[in-house]
């Protein structure tokens, strides 16, 4: 049998078996908002963690990063930094904003915000960024999603179509499961990706140099400038690496599907456990791309699409069954990011903009099916995004982490009570300097002096933010009781007694 | 004191000492480059750190 049909087979039982699963978690599923949109708060160690996992490693980790090693070099070995904070923020922030949410009935990370700082203003703002940036994550999922296919078939079944099919197969779990259907299958995805991209590098690195010691040593023998720092196009300088380790560390975090996860959890020691082994998983999967892309760039020089060099090892030199197995691995990375983003998504749009401002006092079925409608629109927007531009990955990952981290002073207000309190008009304000600056750093002037875009417009921000709020009035006792209260019941609950 | 040890160690894995202690592509360890077995370390060590100041109940 071709590799081609091999590899498009079992991607295609893959997809076969993610449905089979939205189906199961549709019988499961009661018609309740908190079950739909948060798992019903219940998500136990297990399947929050691969469904973390799953959700933070993409199309990127798999296309991405061993596209990075092969064009910039060792140099992107950062990676494990990012990780390792996204584990650190898991286990300081997650109980925080785990505990709120259970308190109050929070869904989305607007609901926290708009509660905390009485305003409506608020609430948009975050819908909006959350919204509008991580619609560029769909954007880098799908088109990560037709490249695989694209390359699985042999260039049989188009990027276009490849990209569709993929949107359209997570659209229906999620429809039909909605946030059960998406850990379920997250579970089989963060299992699969890791696995696959363990197996497929060290047989790359086998069958191409004898081993991953000698794979090291022919990189050092034939392109030594792939292992200093600032790489062969001088891209990883000190002010890059500072700036991709925060904004794709806090910038992740503070999208939607990462931070509605933190309230799924089923308590809050479920949430530190988390944080305190989730980099285990993170971090070690950038071993595997090193070998690849490294490998890559002595096995494979030249490739007009660094980000396909996985894919093209395996079909060179890989048996067809394991390259099948692989690829559908690779898929899984996507999808379980996709649906993931497809879902904050959806509830964003249903529960901040729709339930709040459209029909606000309808039945949680009504709720239901106004979601899955979205998650339709979605598609169809997500769609035309992903066939309409072909930039590198990475890049992307790091616009859509960059707009999100503008959330972060706002967010820390929340959940770190402080001496001076933040204000509506001080966050307002800050967000939109943020962005501003945000436009500015990444588009007109791309890392000014050096320093990651993002980073300059969060300085700005957190700026404007301590400004403004020191001159503005701040929520009610009423509210710093409730909330702030909270926290220091759950959180130190020595100091509330 | 597990914060202040999670961010003496988490230096060790940002610039200035990743692009002027670490970055010595001719120095290699154990048949992997000084850079990629250093940063290895200090990535588990930060992990570890972690996983104490959970045991610890912190």
């Amino acid at each position: 049998m071709e590799p081609w049909v091999v590899a498009t087979s079992l991607i295609f039982i893959y997809l076969i078996a993610t449905i089979i699963l939205g189906v199961i978690a549709n019988k499961r599923m009661t018609v309740d908002m908190e079950d739909f949109f948060l798992y019903g708060r219940k998500a136990g160690f297990i399947v929050l963690y691969l469904t973390v996992v799953a959700t933070f490693h993409s199309a990127f980790a798999f296309l991405g990063s061993g596209g990075f090693f092969y064009t910039h070099g060792i140099g992107f070995w950062a990676a494990g930094t990012w990780t390792l904070l996204v584990g650190a923020i898991t286990y300081v922030l997650g109980p925080r904003i785990w505990a709120l949410g259970k308190a109050h009935g929070y869904i989305t990370p607007a609901d926290m915000l708009a509660d905390f700082y009485e305003s409506e203003a608020v609430r948009v703002a975050v819908a909006i960024v959350s919204v509008v940036f991580t619609i560029l994550y769909i954007q880098v999922q799908a088109q990560g999603l037709g490249y695989i296919i694209n390359v699985a078939s042999g260039d049989r079944i188009t990027f276009e179509l490849g990209t569709l099919v993929l949107l359209v197969v997570a659209a229906v779990y999620l429809m039909a499961g909605g946030l059960r259907a998406v850990y379920w299958t997250d579970v089989i995805q963060g299992i699969w990706m890791y696995v696959a991209v363990w197996v497929g590098a060290m047989y790359l690195a086998y069958d191409l140099f004898g081993g991953p010691m000698q794979l090291w040593a022919e990189v050092r023998a034939q392109r030594p400038d792939l292992l200093s720092l600032p790489g062969p196009e001088g891209f990883f300088t000190p002010g890059m690496w500072i700036g991709m380790t925060i904004t794709l560390s806090f910038g992740i975090i503070f999208q939607p599907h990462m931070m509605m996860r933190y309230y799924t959890a089923v308590d809050a020691k479920t949430l530190k456990l988390l944080g305190a082994t989730t980099p285990i998983y993170l971090m070690t999967l950038y071993v595997p791309a090193a070998l690849v892309g490294l490998g890559g760039a002595v096995a494979m020089p030249g490739l007009d699409v660094p980000d396909r060099i996985f894919p093209e090892l395996l079909f060179a030199h890989a048996p067809p069954i394991l390259t099948g197995v692989i690829l559908a691995g690779a898929t899984a990375a996507a999808m379980s990011t996709l649906d993931s983003i497809l879902h904050a998504n959806m509830s964003v749009l249903t529960r901040d903009i729709y339930q709040r401002y459209v029909a606000p006092d309808r039945g949680h079925g009504h709720y239901l099916w106004v979601g899955r409608g979205i998650v339709a629109a979605l598609l169809v927007v997500g769609y035309l995004l992903s066939v309409r531009t072909f930039d590198f990955l990475v890049v992307l990952v790091t616009l859509s982490g960059s707009g999100a981290l503008q959330l972060m002073p706002a967010i820390v207000g929340v959940c770190f009570p402080m001496r001076r309190t933040l204000t509506r008009a001080g966050v307002l304000s800050g967000l939109l300097a943020g962005l501003g600056t945000l436009y500015v750093t990444l588009v007109v002037t791309p890392h000014p002096l050096g320093l990651h875009g993002g980073v300059w417009a969060l300085l700005l921000n957190v700026a404007v933010v301590l400004v403004v709020s020191a001159v503005t009035e701040g929520p009610t006792e009423e509210t710093l009781n409730r909330i702030h209260g909270e926290l220091e019941r759950q959180i130190y609950p020595e100091i509330s007694r | 004191m597990a914060t202040v040890v999670f961010l003496g160690v988490f230096l060790l894995s940002m610039p200035p000492f990743t692009h002027v202690v670490l970055d010595r592509p001719d120095t290699w360890i154990l048949g992997v480059p000084l850079f990629f077995a250093a940063l290895f370390l200090v990535y588990s060590v930060l992990i570890g750190v972690l996983v104490w100041a959970l045991r610890k109940g912190v």
